[in-house]
């Protein structure tokens, strides 16, 4: 075995590129949420950007390296510790055997990516390891890590010749800042909303709500009461939709969002802005602003 | 107003919407559309889901969305004027067995007294109709079927229950589906199958998709207890 789990923190879960192709079952494709800095978790190791890695929720995991590795930590959330020492993010470094790597609580960020050159050692379901939990699927038999898990390195050995030697300058203006603003285009039922609710969709300060997770974050502010009470018939929806509920509550759905919702999307956010939304926490204040 | 809606719903998708109502004939429009341009375009598109009046294209560029849109638009409302008939392949009948005792259907004696149906009275209502599949969501190969007896339409729980057994087969409105793991739910549980519909270690994993026509039939406690194969064959 290579990495032991010592404690999953809030939320570790195994991720890949994503599950494609299984969308007319229900299967949505999962994968990171942010997925700019788990591509670059993957560079770091001289990876492909396929292979398993990592992402970890906020802080509280503790890992130990049963055998030396090259590793790359990317997002952010936490304060990452190797044998107590600080261990510094969007680099790669060399973790001998017996290292204990842990991660404390810091000011900003959401996820944080651990990958490992060669990737994880995971059995693919449906073609891929990405962990869908509602599904149960993927992963460690389709749940989060927990205390105990053994995870095995594609790699014996680690190999640092042709690593890249920087440490990358990243933004993401979540990661130091607890108010970020989000870029939208209109969604598919924007004219369902009146001149004023449009207003106010763009002028509210939103909470991101502690009741949100990989399927979806749920904001808090002043209702979107529509004044059309329109019935949408059930239709596909992908992440970056933000649908709002009869009770006036929008949810941004995230990469595990169900793959067909019933309630009207007033706004879409693509993918460089998904980044951003997936590196807020509850508590932090987003407000939209029209592309 | 046109009849065809065309509209992203991320940078890589896009669907194609009839705005007709909900029902056989419009399914049976869209599933011909998807058809089509799955056909067509299949260079350009990587998967597609249908659900009731629409038809929803996965793109393999986020370059392609601009000019798929409105490519769709066109091939759409001209197929709209002549529809071409669906493939027959996909226009087959599963028929399902369901055990309606009420170990297995926890809401049978419920929505017995609400509907003021017997519980004989619903088994029949409900095992004597052919369903058209509309769409699988909510989770992994949950089909939402319809359209049930209108004697048997009545508004989903107010409060879902937290663990719904998997193979539950429920109602809620119009519509009648089949819980394939557990999960918490909301509709009307009135029998369970013993059948799996979804099982990811399948080839196929899911036993039913869009456009599947699904009939239902009784079984006893004994034949479900005893049942020995989990799919159908």
């Amino acid at each position: 075995m290579s990495l032991i789990v010592h404690k999953p923190g809030l939320q570790s879960t195994i991720q890949d590129a994503g599950r494609e192709g299984f969308r007319k079952y229900g299967i949505p494709a999962a994968g990171p949420m942010d997925l700019a800095a788990a591509q670059l978790a993957q560079l770091l190791c001289n990876n492909h950007h396929d292979q398993s890695l990592i992402e970890l929720t906020l802080h509280g995991a503790i890992f130990e390296f049963e055998k030396s590795a090259v590793i790359a930590l990317t997002g952010g959330g936490a304060i990452a510790l190797l044998n107590d020492a600080p261990l510094p993010y969007n680099k790669s470094v060399v973790v001998k055997a017996g290292s204990i790597l842990k991660f404390q609580a810091s000011l900003y960020g959401c996820r944080t990516y651990l990958a490992v050159q060669g990737g994880f050692a995971i059995p693919q379901e449906m073609g891929s390891t990405a962990t869908y939990l509602p599904g149960k699927l993927g992963g460690i038999h389709g749940r989060a890590l927990q205390a105990g898990d053994q995870l095995r390195f594609n790699r014996e050995q680690p190999n640092e010749r042709s690593l890249p030697e920087v440490e990358v300058e990243w933004f993401n203006p979540a990661l130091s800042s607890n108010q970020v603003c989000i870029r939208f285009t209109e969604g598919p039922e924007w004219s369902w909303f009146s001149k004023e609710e449009q207003n106010l969709f763009q002028q509210t300060k939103w909470t991101i709500h502690p009741q949100s997770n990989r399927m979806a974050y749920q904001l808090e502010g002043d209702a979107l009461n529509m004044t059309q009470k329109k019935e949408l018939v059930s239709t596909a929806v992908m992440p970056g939709l933000i649908q709002v509920t009869p009770a006036g509550i929008p949810f941004i759905l995230m990469s595990d969002a169900q793959t067909i919702g019933g309630y009207p999307r007033i706004a879409r956010i693509d993918s460089t802005d998904r980044n951003i939304l997936a590196q807020c926490r509850p508590g932090y204040l987003l407000n939209f602003q029209k592309l | 107003m046109s009849l065809v809606r065309v509209y992203p719903i991320h940078e890589k998708a896009c669907t194609v919407q009839l705005e007709k109502p909900i029902g056989l004939d419009t399914f049976q429009a869209i599933e011909a559309i998807q058809e089509t341009i799955s056909k067509k375009y299949k260079k350009e598109i990587s998967e597609s889901i249908l659900s009731y009046n629409s038809a929803t294209f996965f793109l393999h560029s986020a370059q392609q969305l601009e000019y798929c849109c409105e490519q769709f638009q066109l091939l759409a409302s001209s197929l709209l004027k002549n529809l071409p008939a669906v493939e027959e392949k996909s226009k087959k009948i599963i028929r399902i067995p369901v055990c309606y005792h009420n170990i297995y259907a926890p809401d049978l004696s419920a929505i017995s007294h609400q509907l003021q149906q017997s519980e004989a009275a619903i088994i029949s209502l409900h095992s004597q109709r052919k369903y058209l599949v509309y769409t699988i969501g909510f989770v992994p190969g949950f089909p939402y079927m319809g359209e049930i007896d209108a004697q048997l339409q009545l508004p989903r729980k107010k409060i879902p229950i937290s663990r719904v057994a998997p193979g539950s087969v429920a109602i809620a409105g119009p519509q009648t589906g089949i819980y394939p793991i557990e999960v918490a739910g909301g509709w009307h549980i009135i029998g369970r199958t013993p059948w799996k519909l979804f099982d990811k270690t399948r080839e196929r994993p899911c036993l039913l998709e869009a456009g599947d026509q699904v009939e239902f039939y009784q079984i006893t406690k004994e034949e479900f207890e005893n049942w020995n194969e989990p799919y159908c064959t």
